[in-house]
């Protein structure tokens, strides 16, 4: 036929349309019988019902043997709904023959059975023309027809409305193990007994050649006379829209199928609804089934229905068999006829248009020859005669080319490729018929299996489509995979040229697409879909939704997933089209639910990472506005809000300006109606949206928990075992070892049971809205916490709030710190710490120590307004400022402000100055410990008394202030030389030097000065105001008292807090000793000393140095004193620290008081160094001179005698010491001193000795003593001095001396 | 006469987008192309709809990349490629070649537009829709529009202050898109 009747055929008869496309089906199906399961009767659960149809549909394959014992392998689909339309074309495909029926239900009752069985006759109506055979399965009744509780009822109650049946299915179940093995061929004749036995006055005509004429009039005739025949369509329909509805959302959405029965008469459905209803009348012959026993299988429950799968098994046979049969009796027609063209070899729409034509003309029968192959083709390939069907659909192919015949053309050749698919991709069939596959033919599948793992769905390069397949061309003829592709687009091209044919080229084009993703050409099997979607079909609104659903569905195989995403939107917006009457929003939300994951988008936030955004945000948040319109449409107001709440959160770093100020204020009006909680919301169809918490808004750039102040800082009393465990001192590598296995979440420091405890935040706020926080406080687990909520405003587009979270742990213990709630846009959110970007760790522990108490320290003096930071737990200070040799007293009081007891308090001095600290401060301890415990709100005092140090013994050098100055204050320790009577003391330049550049520097750094010093005890001060000139000599010393204080629960687990009272003392010079000597005193038992006092201050100073006697100071002026020394006594001095023993003798004798207008105080002479002259001077020499002269003892003043006269002196020497004095040489010297600092020693002719001028004494015995007596004679007149000397042999240099010298005037 | 220019990153993110938006063109076209699928809901939005175009067109753009690189690394079985090249569904799928080509040519033939790719060996794809007008377009035009589009990239790229796979804001590169939208 020319190519112009298929135009005029297609202009026509959309009524003949098939009424959707089943987009379930594959190449495969083309190989199957189509069995319909309907679920009738209210009785049976839907549950059940699902049940039994699992049941049933694994037995999806079978194996019988044919008359020449040949095994073909039967296919079996099973669909439990199927429009009569899609029917009508099982002529052109007769696979889309629905052949077998098979009902389920349950009956309890008598009335309930003649119901059932009237259910199943009008359902086997509708598929009238193609129903091979039928079966009614019933649950509650056993084998025999008796009812399971051995209750027959035979009384008739009135039949149910057979629409209302439709709309309230109930089910009851079928349970049991699927059975899979074939029926034997022993079974065989018994199968094909019942099953013209099923049949009933059908099955002889089935087996029948010609009938199709007669039976076709007639059966049409018979379905329109048939009464309830509106009734079945209505019930069908209906069914189907609510299988259909029920099922979308699962996105499998299955279509009713056909059966074909040409076997079954339309006069024999009136028969056997005619039994029926006499059964419904007369009861009695129900309880004997005549009709039904045969079509009926009487199941007691689920349980006891282990005989199903056998049942099933035997009735897929019997359809089997008259299949068989009649492809026997069409391979039995040589020639076509026109009538065998008309009735059964036309497609629906193509009746009409045989009208008229001449259908004997040599075109037509040659193209009923080619129909008639093809449709050979289809039965053989159904009767699993696979290369039987290929050389069939070769051959019409050829035939149907050369008579254009397009239609039935596509059709050989779809069939054609099918064959092939078939055979060369078995595993196409849905996955629960895998496990049957394998076992026959399981090499191949592993092969492929094997090849297909791959993480795309593309060919591995340099794969060929023919190799994965495991290609085997096992049967002649058979397709490569290349020209299957081939033959599916010219079948599709040619189905192109249809437009009744639509849905048959939708359902190509899938198939085809199907074949293509098995091959792994995805790029093809994407034309094909897209091809199918540019088939323009005729479909209600929720028919194109499901369209656009598969299409999203198979795009999702082919492995485009935005393209998938982008036709399940389209079908999402489909739902709830303005054209459609019904918009069903919950169905859209759930569709495109399903899409997100095409975009990209998670509704998990915790999925979502902003810095690996993967996707398109545009996209994504027109869907994530969508579902919140489709939410709020559905009237789920929690799930828009939650919606809404993840769009803010997620999208936000997508948003402009506007869309974050339009989207946060939608938020704040949708939260209105629902507020976001942080629950997970569940979903109708069993989603569960996680909770979405705002994360961002405000975002929290900092989070940092504050620790006590140092001052309040618990602290515990530590073990020092674990240091001792290493025999080094410092090793730097278990340092290292020790950070890196600390607990890194572990809060360094502790807070306090029942003290507020912070947080400090920086808040950003992305919004350019003001975002009010109405609730912001912390999470956390561990101890009980009590969490003060916070109300913060955070303006517009800021991004560095600060903000500060509070809380008081009630207990002590570990407090672990998770994160914070907000309360925000009317979303409650919980933000975790380790959600947070910029937080290394998943939670903070910090621990919680037992209560302590706090104390509040004040002192009497003035807080200075400057003290070093080297203690951070100081809480006060007190500034003093003393004059050197001053005392003060400073009251300091503690008051407990917390709220447990101090029962514990040690108190301690530290400062840099490690001696003279002690010498500044002091204070009773006993006075403190007398007043403890303290109790909560009271309060103690004690007293420190303050000395004001320092060195009088020095000289400040107004040249060289600054560098002097700190001379004079280093003690000398031990410089040996002391040169010359002014015995300054010598600087110590090493240390000096070490020194000068460090005095600018900070107090802070001098500390580690002062360790570099080695350990001397030199003080280095910061010199504040050099310019004043006194300055250099103003010290200033800091130290802090720390007190260590506990109390109540804390102080039971070893915790105390420490304070610290910061005292700067600043001593102001007085008084200067600037030079020093000793002279011989008025008497031997007495010496002076001599001082050069200077006065550093401004004032007239008033010194009192001995016994009433002072002497007035002019400011900055020096003067000279003698003071009167008792001379120190030697005894039980060792040797070699005469100097120290006279030092310290000095120092506790002499007593310089200074008095100025306000104050007064005491100067000491620490530091005095003595040469040995002077050591000589000040101590009681070992002898004690006795002398007499003529008689008399002298006297330290002149004595006179004339020239020529004899003098006799007597000296006794004696001994003071406990020990012997040895080997002594007594000498004498006389002398003139010419005041000028000479003497003249050559005194030779001026004087004579009588007697020994020198003498050698053995020993002097202790307490003993020595006498000596001699003669002098002076012969000129002058002044003469006369020196006794003693000293010991041995030892020159230890020379006593008779002081002062006898004075001798001659006149 | 392109409508729409896309670059799209690494990642597959759009990192460029421009569409023309004219309203009279905008109501047209999505009338007309969109009518069965179920757009009307959203016509006016006709970025979002190149938006979809694009992000639609990237499923393509991965396959052929693929298919590409996979041909250039196997030259010997030809079995493959007439297989390949038998289209009839309207794509210009024939020639994967020996070297993998950047311009990946036409992705999906619309009745109103063509979307055509372009991928450099960064994996930074090009994406220009073409709106089908009575003159067409030739193959040497588009290519030359993606040769532009590429130079103008490699241009941004060398500026030391675009931090690759940012979004793209720069003027010269905006001049050269509207230079090809406007078809010059």
């Amino acid at each position: 036929m020319r190519s112009a009747v298929s135009v005029i055929l297609s202009g026509t008869a959309p009524e003949q349309n098939m009424s959707y496309p089943d987009y379930s089906q594959t190449p495969l199906d083309h190989q199957s019988l189509l069995v319909v399961v309907r679920h009738i009767g209210r009785q049976l659960r839907t549950k059940q019902f699902n049940r039994a149809f699992e049941r049933i549909s694994r037995i999806n394959q079978l194996k019988v043997f044919d008359s020449q014992n040949q095994a073909r392998h039967i296919w079996i689909r099973y669909l439990r709904g199927y429009p009569q339309e899609n029917n009508d074309w099982g002529d052109f495909q007769t696979h889309r023959k629905a052949l077998g029926l098979i009902t389920v239900g349950q009956c309890n009752s008598q009335d309930e059975f003649n119901e059932l069985c009237r259910i199943h006759e009008s359902l086997k109506v509708g598929y009238a023309f193609t129903l091979y055979d039928s079966r009614c399965i019933l649950f509650g009744l056993n084998q025999d027809g008796t009812l399971y509780e051995e209750s027959h009822s035979s009384d008739i109650s009135p039949c149910v409305d057979p629409a209302d049946d439709g709309f309230h299915k109930k089910n009851e179940s079928n349970s049991g193990s699927p059975r899979d093995s074939a029926v034997s061929s022993t079974a065989m004749p018994d199968s094909l007994q019942s099953c013209s036995n099923s049949g009933g006055s059908s099955a002889p005509s089935s087996i029948g050649g010609i009938i199709n004429i007669p039976k076709k009039s007639t059966s049409s005739d018979s379905l329109q006379n048939y009464l309830e025949t509106p009734n079945e369509d209505t019930f069908d329909s209906v069914s189907e829209d609510s299988s259909s509805r029920s099922e979308s959302v699962s996105a499998t959405i299955q279509y009713a199928r056909m059966e074909q029965e040409a076997g079954l008469a339309g006069g024999q459905v009136n028969a056997d609804r005619q039994s029926v209803d006499k059964q419904s009348t007369e009861p009695k012959s129900l309880v004997a089934p005549t009709n039904f026993k045969a079509r009926t299988l009487f199941y007691p429950t689920m349980e006891h229905s282990q005989t199903l799968e056998t049942d099933i098994e035997e009735f897929i046979a019997s359809l089997f068999w008259i299949l068989e049969s009649k492809r026997m009796d069409k391979l039995g027609l040589r020639k076509a006829d026109r009538h065998l063209l008309l009735n059964s070899l036309c497609a629906p729409f193509e009746k009409k248009d045989f009208v008229g034509l001449d259908l004997e003309s040599k075109n037509n029968k040659r193209r009923a020859d080619g129909r008639l192959k093809k449709q050979l083709g289809d039965l053989s390939l159904q009767a699993g005669l696979l290369s039987e069907a290929i050389s069939h659909y070769h051959s019409a192919a050829d035939i149907l080319k050369s008579v254009n015949d397009w239609l039935w053309l596509a059709g050989a050749l779809e069939g054609m490729c099918s064959a092939s698919v078939a055979c060369l991709y078995p595993q196409l069939r849905r996955s629960p018929t895998l496990q049957r596959n394998s076992s026959l033919q399981g090499s191949e599948l592993t092969k492929y299996k094997v090849a297909a793992i791959g993480t795309t769905n593309s060919l591995p390069p340099g794969l060929d489509p023919e190799q994965i397949g495991g290609y085997k061309p096992m049967i002649k003829n058979c397709l490569t995979p290349a020209e299957i592709l081939e033959k599916y687009r010219e079948a599709v091209t040619h189905y192109g040229k249809y437009r009744q044919a639509g849905i048959i080229e939708t359902e190509a084009s899938i198939k085809a697409a199907l074949v293509l993703i098995e091959q792994r050409q995805t790029l093809h099997a994407a034309d094909f879909l897209q091809n199918a979607v540019f088939i323009s079909l005729q479909l209600t609104e929720d028919e194109k939704m499901q369209r656009f659903n598969a299409l999203s569905e198979l795009y999702t195989k082919v492995g485009f997933h935005r393209k998938a995403a982008f036709f399940k939107r389209v079908a999402a917006m489909r739902c709830v089209s303005p054209h459609n009457p019904h918009p069903n929003w919950a169905l859209c939300h759930s569709l495109l639910l399903q899409l997100l994951e095409g975009y990209k988008l998670s509704l998990n936030p915790n999925e979502i990472s902003t810095y690996n955004f993967y996707g398109w945000p545009r996209l994504q948040m027109q869907v994530m506005q969508e579902l919140v319109g489709t939410a709020k449409r559905k009237g789920n107001n929690a799930l828009a809000t939650r919606h809404m709440t993840f769009l803010v959160h997620a999208m936000l770093p997508h948003m402009s300006r506007d869309e974050r100020r339009e989207f946060a204020q939608q938020l704040e009006a949708l939260s209105k109606d629902a507020e976001g909680l942080p629950v997970p919301l569940a979903i109708d169809n069993g989603l569960i949206v996680p909770p979405v918490h705002l994360q961002h808004t405000p975002s929290v750039k900092v989070f940092k928990l504050v620790p006590p102040t140092p001052h309040l800082k618990p602290e515990k009393v530590e073990d020092k075992k674990l240091e001792e465990a290493s025999p080094f001192v410092y090793t730097p590598f278990s340092a290292h070892r020790d950070r890196g296995a600390k607990d890194v979440t572990k809060a360094e420091f502790s807070w306090v049971e029942g003290e507020l405890c912070e947080v400090n935040v920086i808040l950003e706020n992305p919004l350019p809205i003001e975002l009010k926080v109405s609730s912001m406080c912390l999470i956390t687990e561990g101890v009980k916490f009590h969490v003060n909520s916070n109300v913060i405003s955070i303006p517009a587009e800021s991004n560095m709030f600060p903000a500060t979270l509070t809380g008081k742990p009630l207990e002590p213990g570990t407090l672990r710190i998770l994160g914070y709630s907000t309360y925000t846009l009317g979303v409650k959110s919980n933000i975790r710490l380790k959600n947070m970007k910029n937080m290394l760790f998943p939670h903070i522990d910090v621990e919680i120590v037992p209560a302590l108490p706090s104390l509040d320290v004040s002192t009497s003096k003035p807080k200075s307004e400057f003290f070093s930071s080297f203690s951070d737990s100081v809480v006060t200070s007190a500034s003093i400022s003393l004059l050197m040799g001053e005392t003060q007293e400073c009251t300091v009081t503690l008051t407990n402000t917390g709220k447990v007891p101090i029962e514990h308090l040690e108190m301690k001095m530290d400062s840099r100055l490690d001696k003279q600290i002690l010498d500044i401060f002091k204070w009773s301890e006993d006075n403190i410990m007398s007043q403890l415990p303290i109790q909560p709100g009271a309060s103690a005092s004690f007293t420190v008394y303050i000395y004001g140090v320092g060195d009088f013994i020095g000289q400040p050098d107004n040249s060289n202030t600054v560098d002097n100055s700190s001379v004079s204050s280093l003690p000398v320790s031990n410089a040996p030389s002391v040169d010359g009577p002014s015995s300054l003391p010598s600087r110590l330049g090493a240390i000096s030097d070490r020194l000068r550049p460090k005095r600018t520097e900070s107090s802070a750094s001098n500390r580690s000065s002062v360790k570099s010093g080695g350990g001397s005890s030199v003080l280095s001060f910061p010199v504040r105001s050099p310019k004043v000139s006194m300055a250099s000599n103003v010290k200033n010393y800091e130290a802090v008292l720390n007190l260590k204080y506990s109390g109540g629960p804390g102080f039971k687990t070893g915790h105390f807090r420490r304070c610290g009272v910061a005292f700067n003392v600043e001593v102001s010079p007085t008084l200067y000793i600037t030079k020093w000597d000793t002279l011989p005193g008025e008497s031997p038992a007495q010496f002076y000393l001599v001082l050069d006092l200077w006065n550093a201050t401004d004032h007239e100073m008033e010194v009192q140095y001995a016994k009433n006697k002072q002497i007035l100071v002019e400011k900055a002026e020096s003067c000279r004193i003698p003071v009167p020394v008792d001379r120190c006594p030697m005894t039980n001095v060792e040797k070699g620290k005469e100097e120290q023993a006279c030092c310290e003798h000095i120092v506790t004798n002499v007593d310089l008081k200074w008095v100025l207008p306000e104050c007064s105080g005491k100067a000491t002479m620490q530091g005095i160094r003595l040469t040995p002259p002077m050591v000589q001077l000040v101590t009681v020499s070992p002898i004690h001179w006795e002398i007499t002269i003529n008689g008399e003892s002298v006297k330290p003043e002149e004595i006179r005698f004339d020239a020529g006269e004899m003098i006799s002196v007597n000296v006794w020497l004696r001994n003071h010491l406990k020990e012997a004095l040895e080997d002594l040489s007594l000498s004498l010297d006389c002398f003139q001193d010419y005041q000028n600092g000479r003497c003249n020693y050559k005194l030779d002719s001026r004087f004579a000795v009588i007697g020994n001028d020198s003498v050698l004494i053995p020993e002097i015995c202790p307490g003993s003593s020595f006498q000596h007596a001699l003669s002098m004679i002076f012969f000129v007149p002058g002044l003469y001095k006369v020196d006794f000397k003693c000293n010991r042999k041995s030892s020159e240099d230890c020379v006593w001396k008779f002081n002062p010298p006898l004075d001798i005037q001659i006149n | 006469m392109a409508v729409c220019v896309c670059v799209i990153g690494k990642d597959n993110g759009p990192i460029y987008m421009r569409s023309r938006s004219r309203a009279d063109e905008l109501s047209q076209t999505v009338e007309h192309n969109l009518s069965q699928m179920a757009f009307r809901g959203v016509t006016a939005n006709t970025e979002l709809q190149y938006n979809f175009i694009v992000s639609s067109a990237l499923d393509i753009i991965e396959e052929r990349a693929l298919v590409g690189s996979s041909a250039s690394g196997y030259k010997g079985n030809p079995s493959l490629h007439p297989s390949a090249s038998g289209g009839a569904v309207g794509s210009i799928d024939g020639q994967q070649l020996a070297t993998r080509e950047l311009y990946l040519g036409a992705l999906t033939a619309r009745e109103e537009y063509k979307v055509y790719g372009y991928m450099t060996n960064t994996k930074i794809k090009f994406v220009i829709v073409i709106e089908e007008t009575s003159i067409p377009l030739r193959e040497n035009d588009i290519r030359t529009m993606f040769r532009k589009l590429h130079s103008a990239f490699c241009d941004l790229m060398s500026n030391p202050f675009y931090l690759p796979g940012s979004s793209i804001n720069s003027k010269r590169f905006d001049a050269v898109v509207t230079s090809i939208m406007s078809g010059q």
